[in-house]
């Protein structure tokens, strides 16, 4: 079991440090930021001095290797529209999509995995059929537009809830019922073929004939083998929220990482779209190995297996 | 062959024109037909019959395990210790399964949940049915996997179905059905995915453990080796029903129809000379084209012009022996 | 004497004839609307400025924010207008074009180059196979679309760059299927004999192995061509979108947002576009998915 772990941590580093170097190539390529920090009529001599407490004028290698040297110790640079740490903007907009992330995830796994079970227990029933449906026609709806429809319904119109910002409990609801309808369709997929995959076998009938009440069939014997899958699709999806929900968060104006990219674009502001990548490699590969621990804990297969 | 006397010599399961059917997108499947059985308290059955002959579904509606829907239709009548099953509610029909009726089924590797522990495993029964506390399930476990031959027992509990071979696996899913002591252990292929050796293991298991507990054994096999080597009556099956029922060495020695003979020549033996191994020529049906009449006419070498046309139903040949086929006395010209 | 054991009250059932083509019936509809959605968008693709009732780009300062159904001077809007008057309904057939052709260049790209990998790796196996495998799981300890949002956004939209982008998207999953195919399929006994009769070479890739991983290959790029659309207008709503002659759904869905309270048909008309688009191919390449799997 060590050496899995070692092999996803390896890959874990090895994507921050890929995502360390394609940020820093990327943002080289992109031009020279003097232009884009002062005025327009500043001198060649301000440039330079620019340039040179910027620490790019020396050549491409020292600054790259400055560059993850600072990464290590946490300093990832400084932003060019305010000269604030990157880090330090990055941390304070974290929290926010760590809420959102935990919100929706929560909410995903609380109507998937009931609903996908139940499809799969009445198969070719109504709600089976319904819920195949929803699946196909939610992964078919663009996050962006649900959630400017959800919006446009529940807020501009019925005014129920608020159009943006993070005041309570109520501007929470919206944006993560929105990831919902994006994360619902696989989850509750997998798990109705997960369940369809483990009611037939046979340690479920064997249950049966000792007399177990089909309530404890269902969740001794048959969820606790099918949930194994859909466990692991959990861990990638939380972990793609944590740095992937930048469509939802813009439409609801989420303070959250999401929203920092798209307006550190719009303000060339390049370090820190750099620093929002690095971040959520990190915590992306931290999750993928702590999925990984969860899966083993929880399927004593693998444990015993290499 | 008598058996010793016993303290109650009712049955303690008699079967009656049981019937199973399932509906399916292709037609309307007849698993098993007319079957009927009585188990005396302690004996041991075997149903033979080759896969497809209803064997398993016949001992499964009669646990009723079969979910009720619409896709199933079950009939005939199942008495237990004189309790009629079919009216019983599904809290009561659980209560007696596992309890006093356990079924072991076939695959040990897939009958076992992967992701419990054995100990677990073998003692869910009792923390359903008897509310027991962890300690006690655990010394039961341990009682219960020593009586099955699994050294150090104690040490076993915590590991995981994955984790035993083959055929100490087999032994632990014996186990589990033993758990509560029940009256009428029913195995399904216990000695079918094992070794030879590793299958005479588990058949001498069997004999003892009957021994010991005096439980009713049903075996189900294909195997006759198998019933010579533990039943002590025989029901044979084919295409969903009964051909030929009776005691074993009347069964073994004289044979009253056509399929039981095919099946006993099918058996290689070291004491015949024979070139070539004899089978029983086609195939059986599929469940859902059976043949007309007499199901077996189509395989027969004794067939006659009636055998496709008019169906077989059981005759007495001997006491405690009958059979399905129609021309018995002329087949088997009465001898022995 | 019959207890009956009886599951179920025996209710009149209909032919099996009868049954089956209800259960095919309610199989196609689906299926043949999807199929008639998608070539109407490919039509709109090839003649979208043509088919369109006026000039997407005309702008009406006067007839700004118009609901559905309005007419003006220039004829009647169907979808309304936007905020700087132009027809919402001719905007949106101006606007399939552009992102039409790029999810299409950009999947074509990601599967060939996707197919051609998992083939190759497959086909010769050992590390290269693990070295492929590594990089695609690499990229998918990602979420793509920040990345596509780094890159789109630091070095400037164009519309190769989002093609570029979009076909990087493409490649991993029909990499790893296909890869993992190629495999199996190079178990079978009749590829080891036509290795052992013909040598290796490339032929057998494509004249014995290919058949076998194409119909995975059409289905995947199918669903790669629905994610496709939907990245591109993801892209495009955050405003990193190629610039073009007329603005593509994501920014017409952008703008509108200023607007929803008093226009909203300018967020509904391009989500539906895409709605339908993206849907229309996920049913298709269900269906053949379906039609081609081995049960």
């Amino acid at each position: 079991m060590r050496k899995l772990l070692v092999k996803h941590i390896a890959i874990g580093l090895l994507v921050v440090f890929g995502a360390l170097t394609l940020t820093f190539v990327l943002v080289r390529m992109s031009g020279d930021p003097t232009g884009l920090i002062l005025p327009q009529d500043a001198s060649a001599a301000q440039r330079a001095q620019l340039r040179a407490q910027l620490g790019i004028d020396k050549p491409l290698l020292s600054q790259y290797f400055s560059y993850l040297g600072g990464a290590a110790r946490g300093d990832l640079g400084k932003s060019y529209f305010d000269s604030s740490s990157v880090s330090a903007v990055v941390l304070r907009y974290l929290p926010n999509t760590a809420i959102l992330a935990a919100a929706s995830f929560a909410l995903t796994v609380l109507v998937a995995v009931p609903l996908g079970t139940l499809a799969a227990m009445r198969r070719g029933g109504v709600l089976d059929r319904v819920v195949q449906a929803v699946a196909v026609v939610g992964n078919s709806v663009p996050s962006f537009w649900s959630g400017l429809l959800l919006l446009q319904v529940f807020a501009v119109t019925l005014g129920w809830l608020p159009t943006f910002g993070t005041a309570g409990v109520a501007s929470l609801v919206l944006p993560s019922v929105n990831l919902m309808l994006y994360l619902f369709p696989n989850m509750a997929r997998l798990t109705r073929a997960s369940v369809l995959n483990v009611l037939p076998m046979p340690y479920v009938d064997t249950a049966r004939t000792k007399g177990a009440s089909e309530g404890r069939v269902m969740t001794v014997h048959v969820l606790r083998n099918a949930l194994l899958p859909v466990l692991a699709l959990g861990g990638v999806q939380f972990g793609s929220l944590l740095g992937g929900a930048v469509l939802t968060e813009t439409v609801f104006a989420w303070p959250g990482v999401g929203t920092l990219a798209v307006h550190s674009i719009s303000r060339s502001d390049f370090p820190v779209v750099q620093g929002i990548v690095v971040y959520v490699a990190v915590i992306f590969a931290v999750v993928t190995v702590l999925t990984e621990v969860l899966a083993r804990a929880a399927n004593p297969r693998l444990r015993t297996a290499v | 062959m008598t058996s010793a006397t016993r303290e109650n010599d009712s049955p303690l399961l008699t079967v009656e024109q049981l019937s199973v059917e399932f509906m399916t997108p292709l037609g309307t499947v007849a698993a098993v037909n007319d079957f009927g059985l009585s188990i005396g308290r302690g004996e041991s059955v075997a149903i033979v019959g080759e896969s497809g002959s209803g064997k398993s579904a016949a001992m499964r509606a009669v646990l009723r395990l079969y979910p009720e829907n619409r896709r199933t239709r079950i009939r005939g009548a199942v008495a237990f210790d004189g309790v009629q099953l079919a009216t019983l509610s599904n809290r009561r029909m659980r209560e007696i399964r596992g309890d006093r009726m356990a079924l072991i089924a076939q695959d040990a590797l897939s009958s076992l949940n992967p992701s419990l522990t054995v100990g677990y495993q073998l003692t869910e029964a009792l923390r359903i049915r008897k509310g027991w506390s962890a300690g006690r399930c655990r010394k039961r476990a341990v009682e219960l996997l020593d009586l099955v031959g699994i050294p150090s027992a104690a040490e076993r509990l915590k590991d995981y179905p994955h984790q035993f071979s083959g055929g100490m696996r087999q032994r632990v899913l014996i186990a589990t059905g033993l758990a509560l002591d029940p009256d009428l252990l029913i195995a399904d292929e216990p000695t079918t995915a094992l070794d030879v050796t590793i299958q005479a293991q588990i058949l001498q298991l069997l004999r003892d453990l009957r021994q010991e507990t005096g439980m009713a054994l049903v075996i189900i096999t294909h195997d006759m080796g198998v019933v010579a080597e533990i039943a002590e009556r025989v029901t044979v099956m084919y295409a969903g029903a009964v051909v030929e029922s009776g005691g074993m060495r009347d069964i073994f020695t004289s044979p009253r129809h056509p399929y039981t003979e095919g099946l006993l020549n099918a058996v290689p033996r070291s004491d015949r000379r024979a070139e070539r191994l004899a089978s029983i020529p086609g195939s059986p049906p599929s469940p859902t084209t059976r043949p007309s009449g007499c199901r077996f006419h189509t395989r027969c070498a004794y067939a006659r012009a009636d055998c496709a046309s008019v169906p077989a139903g059981l005759e007495i040949v001997a006491p405690g022996h009958a059979s399905a086929c129609r021309y018995w006395k002329e087949n088997f010209h009465g001898a022995d | 004497m019959t207890t009956t054991l009886e599951a179920n009250a025996s209710k009149a059932r209909p032919s099996v004839g009868v049954r089956r083509f209800r259960g095919v019936l309610r199989h196609r509809v689906p299926t043949v609307i999807a199929v008639l959605m998608v070539a109407a968008f490919a039509v709109i693709t090839v003649a979208g400025d043509k088919l369109a009732p006026m000039d997407a780009g005309a702008q009406h300062l006067r007839g700004r924010l118009l609901p559905p159904g309005s007419r003006t001077a220039a004829g009647s809007h169907l979808f309304g207008t936007d905020a700087l008057g132009r027809d919402l309904w001719s905007l949106v057939l101006a606007g399939a074009q552009t992102i039409v052709v790029q999810a299409a260049l950009a999947v074509v790209i990601g599967t060939a180059v996707g197919a051609l990998l998992g083939l190759y790796c497959g086909y010769r196996g050992g590390r290269l196979g693990d070295l492929l495998i590594l990089l695609t799981n690499l990229q998918l300890s990602f979420p793509f679309f920040l990345l596509a949002l780094a890159v789109v956004g630091i070095l400037g939209a164009s519309f190769w760059l989002v093609v570029f982008v979009v076909a990087l998207a493409s490649w991993v999953e029909i990499a790893r299927v296909v890869h993992i195919e190629t495999r199996e399929v190079c178990q079978l006994e009749y590829i080891l004999a036509v290795r052992v009769m013909r040598g290796s070479g490339l032929r057998i890739v494509f004249r014995h192995i290919l058949p076998n991983v194409a119909s995975s290959i059409l289905v995947l790029g199918a669903l790669a061509f629905g994610n496709a659309i939907v990245i591109i207008s993801g892209l495009g709503f955050i405003g990193l979108s190629a610039p073009s002659a007329s603005p593509g759904w994501g920014e017409i869905l952008s703008d509108g947002r200023d607007y929803m309270a008093s226009a909203w048909w300018i967020t509904i008309t391009p989500g539906i576009a895409i709605f339908l688009l993206v849907l229309s191919v996920n049913i298709i390449s269900e269906a053949v998915r379906d039609r081609l799997s081995p049960n």
